[in-house]
């Protein structure tokens, strides 16, 4: 008679043969790892001439040569990893001899024909190995292979690799087009792609700026985030009013930090601007510009409704010299006794006792009497006033 | 006479004993069957999703991203209460970390040890009069200090109102629009935070967390804050933390996130968008478990505002964190964790779960979480007595015992060789082959003593929720290298 017992005893033979194939398979991939890991420590034992052979003869004008031993399926991975390290850390001439070499060894065809694969995992190896060679034959393929690919991590691989293997600025837009395609924000990860690609990025992400669609928008603000360009101010001027907080405020810290001069009328709008993120980058970008052309702006910030950009511009005025310590120590004791007074007088504080442990410095030394002159000038005109020479 | 009707309703009470047992051993066989295909199917995700994370990895170039500017700016918030042995190596493996932009900020929770002293001279670090966003309500701060040599370096100093409050302070004084958490006694890999932002870049807008993973750094050798040499844990206790380390974060939590069911980011290390976390009122102070309350919260409220979004989890993204190597330490964790556990359900979960609006989270993530962790120790406990029932009352013999004993070790023992699967894999780690073998007998020695005393842990942790008992417990920190 079948009965529940018998039922858990079948149940437990599969269950210890289950658990007998899992051990199993751990120990076959752990055997597995401990030779290959011996084979690539090998590899660097029986490649080390051969290296160094590459490194001395990078600049050169000869063709490097291809190993002159057989290699197996893993010496050949382990080699191929370590010009892909190679290719990476050099440009120009060198990078393009490594290129050459890869083809020769033949791993550029080996690659383009494991691209054809039906394998997915093969193709995406494929991809990633023909994007570190920077073979632009395999362009075509790869983009064919990022339209149909599903929104994961592996396609930012594919991406990847097309940028690097990009023929020209044509190749990058397909490849943004497609991306953007899955409808998803990711314009820092692909302005990050797209720098690898060999085109003129400040130009594609200047006219990315100049779209009407809002996704290459971002894009372009992502890409001209670290320019110090008078030109990327004025592509982004557009952006200063837009009604999307975060295009807007990437606009104004890209304007702040490429404009070499504010305009009077952008510089009121923005430091009364009803953000306070906007406010304080606003006050940030005329601290690092150290002009007293816009003292009486940061003063004014100084009577901000929000303390951190009270605070702010207090720290710019002390980095502005005399004027601007001359400027903050009078507002602090305007403000006294509102607490504001008390608070910005606070900060100075702060800076004296912070430099008077620099006093070794000269010029540290020089910055603490200049403070401290105003300070006690201000503050308490009686007082005899000491310089520490 | 008398003897006879006793003895009949001696009858009579002994069948309806053997009826309740009968029902409750039915209750339980469809508990542990629902639980074990919940643990396959999470089981089953995990290991799918293991090649496609691995691919991640292994081809999105972490090197070049980590010189990249597009990654994203981060503050490292590390809440500190008693830790002046770690805290040097520990800041200082943070301020070594490839990563473009971070700052680092270290709370001293009113310690009562030199945690305060052993930071302001290592660093040179001095009082300023900070202004701070009051975004999030934190017990008063003493003071903010900071030295312009280690400019990504900030220490607030306030009094003692536990992890979440000195989080929130921590959140308040941070700049950057994504903070990371980090415990004291932990030490991040050079490249975790870089490995982090790289799934975070991949959907920015959607991502509300991200969690790291957790290994034990017990008998591992560390050299200024960076773990040279991975060695398997040589005490009893941190060895068998680890096979469960690896169970927990490599066969649970890839599969959980698979699915968008994560319920916690561990609270060693994990990044949230500032952002959602000042939405959701910050971390929940006054009770433990708050890295499982937070996520839980954001899932509460992307859910109810129809905000898309995703708890993902990193796995190649490590935090090395030291295991408690006693008794008394490890005990105290594990009451913590069960107390801070139903917490979390009774205030959060139960107006959750079974609510087809909370989708994945509501509908499988909660029920498992009440039924299979939360309410685990009384169907174990009184499992046990049943069986002892059915023994004592002849409803059973030995050779059925024990095939059902076999059954349920296989079972869950097959999940552990599925973590390890996913470890070699994927990772492989613990490079020689007689780690694989340690952690194949420690994930066997599990189920000696280990699971059931971790059992009896979490009831004890429940007894002191009931009994208001709100106390972090003891925690003793050793040096790194023990």
């Amino acid at each position: 008679m079948f009965t529940n017992l018998n039922l858990a005893i079948y149940f437990l033979y599969v269950l210890v043969l289950l658990n007998v194939v899992f051990i199993a398979a751990i120990y076959i991939i752990k055997m597995k790892n401990i030779r290959k890991q011996q084979m690539i420590d090998r590899f660097q034992w029986k490649f080390r001439d051969y290296l160094t052979y590459l490194q001395v003869n990078l600049e050169g004008k000869e063709r490097l040569r291809v190993p002159p031993f057989s290699m197996n399926a893993v010496e050949k991975a382990a080699l191929q990893e370590r010009l892909n390290e190679m290719i990476d850390s050099f440009t120009g001439g060198p990078s393009q001899k490594l290129l050459e070499l890869c083809d020769d060894l033949g791993f550029v065809t080996k690659h383009m024909n494991r691209l054809q694969s039906r394998s997915y995992r093969v193709k995406v190896d494929a991809a990633y190995h023909l994007g570190c060679m920077r073979v632009k034959e395999a362009v075509p393929g790869l983009l064919q292979f990022l339209e149909t690919h599903k929104y994961n991590s592996a396609l930012f691989v594919i991406a990847r690799a097309i940028a690097r293997c990009a023929r020209d600025e044509l190749d990058v837009r397909v490849m943004v087009s497609t991306l953007m395609m899955h409808k998803k924000e990711f314009s820092d990860l692909l302005a990050d792609i797209i720098q690898e690609a060999n085109v003129d990025h400040a130009a594609l992400f200047g006219e990315y700026l100049q779209s009407g669609n809002p996704a290459l928008v971002r894009l372009g603000l992502a890409g001209v985030k670290d320019y110090h360009d008078p030109r990327v101010a004025s592509a982004v001027y557009r952006l200063l009013d837009s009604k999307d907080k975060e295009v807007q405020r990437k606009a104004v810290h890209i304007y702040l930090k490429s404009a070499h001069f504010l305009p009077r009328n952008v510089l009121n709008k923005l430091i009364r601007h009803e953000r306070v993120d906007i406010r304080l980058l606003t006050i940030r970008a005329l601290t690092e510009l150290k002009n007293h052309a816009y003292l009486n702006e940061m003063k004014e910030a100084l009577m901000d409704p929000d303390r951190r950009v009270m605070y702010a511009s207090a720290v710019g005025l002390l980095e502005l010299g005399n004027e601007g310590v001359e400027v903050l120590c009078g507002s602090a004791l305007e403000m006294k006794g509102a607490g504001r007074g008390e608070v910005i007088q606070g900060i100075i504080e702060d800076e004296i006792k912070n430099l008077s442990t620099k006093l070794h410095d000269v010029e540290h030394l020089a910055r603490y009497n200049a403070i401290m002159y105003t300070y006690e000038k201000t503050f308490d005109k009686n007082k005899r006033i000491y310089r520490i020479v | 006479m008398r003897i006879i009707e006793y003895y009949l309703q001696q009858d009579s009470w002994l069948n309806l004993l053997r009826e309740f047992l009968l029902g409750y051993g039915y209750l339980a066989m469809f508990y542990v069957i629902a639980v074990t295909a919940i643990y396959f199917l999470i089981f089953g995700l995990s290991i799918r999703h293991t090649l496609p994370l691995k691919r991640g990895f292994q081809y999105n170039s972490i090197k070049k991203l980590s010189g990249s500017e597009h990654v994203p700016p981060v503050s490292l918030l590390v809440p500190a209460y008693n830790e002046e042995l770690t805290i040097k190596e520990n800041v200082r493996s943070l301020l070594a970390l490839n990563y473009p932009e971070y700052e680092v900020i270290v709370i001293n929770d009113g310690s009562k040890d030199d945690t305060f002293q052993v930071l302001v001279e290592e660093f040179q670090l001095k009082k300023i009069s900070a202004i701070v966003s009051d975004a999030i309500k934190t017990s008063k701060v003493r003071g903010i200090y900071h030295n312009p040599e280690y400019p990504q370096l900030y220490f607030i100093d306030k009094e003692n109102g536990g992890k979440a409050d000195a989080l929130n302070a921590g959140i308040n004084l941070s700049h950057y629009p994504l903070i990371s958490t980090i415990d004291a006694d932990s030490l991040l890999e050079k490249d975790a935070l870089t490995r982090i932002a790289r799934v975070y870049m991949e959907n920015p807008e959607d991502t509300v967390a991200v969690g790291g993973n957790v290994r034990i750094v017990n008998s591992c050798t560390v050299e200024d804050g960076i773990v040279k040499d991975v060695t398997f844990p040589k005490k009893l206790l941190p060895a068998l933390q680890n096979v469960e380390y690896i169970k927990a974060f490599l066969g649970g939590r890839i599969g959980w996130s698979a699915v968008n069911g994560l319920i916690i980011v561990s609270g060693a290390f994990g990044v949230f968008q500032k952002e959602k976390v000042i939405a959701v009122g910050g971390y929940r102070g006054g009770y433990p478990g708050e890295d499982m309350n937070i996520v839980i919260k954001l899932h509460r409220y992307c859910l109810e505002n129809e905000i898309p979004y995703r708890v993902a989890f990193c796995p190649d993204a490590v935090c090395w964190t030291q295991a408690p190597d006693t008794y008394r330490i490890l005990s105290s964790q594990r009451k913590r964790w069960g107390r801070g556990n139903l917490k979390n359900m009774v205030e959060e979960g139960f107006s959750m779960v079974f609510r087809p609006r909370y989708k994945v989270f509501g509908m499988l993530t909660l029920p498992y979480n009440i039924l299979f962790e939360t309410l685990n120790p009384y169907f174990r406990i009184s499992g046990m007595l049943a069986i002892l029932g059915y023994w004592l009352l002849n409803m059973t013999e030995w050779k059925t015992l024990v095939v059902f004993g076999l059954v349920n070790f296989l079972s869950c023992f097959i999940l552990s060789l599925g973590a390890l699967y996913i470890e070699e894999t994927a990772f492989s780690r613990y490079p020689k082959l007689s780690d694989l073998n340690k952690m194949l007998l420690y994930s066997f020695l599990m189920f000696i003593g280990y699971r059931q005393i971790g059992v009896l842990w979490r009831l004890m942790g429940h007894i002191d929720f009931f009994r208001n008992n709100n106390t972090w417990g003891t925690m003793v920190r050793t040096n790194f290298n023990k």
